[in-house]
């Protein structure tokens, strides 16, 4: 996969163009609703989808959510967390 | 003011066991103006369970944007984020009632807001002063 890097001004109004270059990688569409998430000294910006319940299907609708899960999602966690500690 | 979870979250996937009554609750918290907001904590263990069941990041990212633009169409737009109050609650409730991470850590959260959870989950009623109405429930009440 190809790295995007550009650099774009922060105009009026504190707009911000997205790149072809950009959208490319992560399609967006004009007046698509972005989240925005302020990420220290950086700033997430994530479309989001126009169809929601698509998307979920998409890319979870296989997942499944009961205690056993929640005990497992503990389990890796953890796991992780002690990967990290190593 | 009512707190969701993760099976609140994942009762927003069309096919989820809880997907009907997420979707009737979701109409009333926008034709009642009710205040839900969503625990952060709940969207965390949305990233572990579907990364304990191999999803990758992309499709967990992806799912969890959907998630929440799904919940602001109808209204739920506060995500409440975790607090140091809400590790450390975390960890006294886990201690006091040999419960799980995340019940501990939803629980505590719920609490330091003095909140409703919605839930389905009876393991919540062990825990003292721990407000918590069905799903079913909270339709009852909002359809009164």
């Amino acid at each position: 996969m190809v790295r995007v890097l550009e650099t774009v001004q922060v105009s009026d109004k504190y707009r911000v163009v997205i790149t072809e270059g950009v959208r490319k990688s992560v399609p967006v569409a004009v007046g698509q609703e972005v989240l925005e998430i302020p990420l220290g000294d950086a700033i997430l910006i994530i479309p989001l989808p126009k169809d929601p319940d698509a998307v979920l299907k998409k890319y979870l609708g296989d997942v499944r959510f009961s205690r056993k899960a929640r005990e497992n999602a503990e389990k890796l966690m953890m796991a992780q967390a002690e990967k990290a500690l190593q | 003011m009512f707190l969701v979870e993760t099976e609140f979250l994942f009762g927003l996937i069309p096919g989820d066991p809880w997907n009907g009554a997420v979707e009737e609750a979701l109409d009333l918290v926008k034709e009642r103006k009710v205040d839900v907001r969503c625990l952060a904590s709940g969207v965390l263990e949305v990233v572990f369970v579907a990364k304990s069941q191999k999803k990758e990041e992309p499709e967990i990212r992806a799912g969890i944007a959907a998630m929440l633009s799904k919940m602001r169409k109808h209204g739920i737009s506060i995500v409440e984020p975790i607090a140091l109050k809400d590790i450390l609650g975390c960890l006294s409730l886990q201690e006091s009632y040999a419960i799980t991470f995340y019940d501990a850590l939803h629980a505590s959260s719920n609490l330091n807001r003095s909140a409703t959870l919605i839930s389905n989950d009876e393991t919540y009623d062990r825990i003292s002063r721990l407000k918590r109405m069905s799903m079913q429930g909270f339709i009852k009440t909002m359809k009164m």
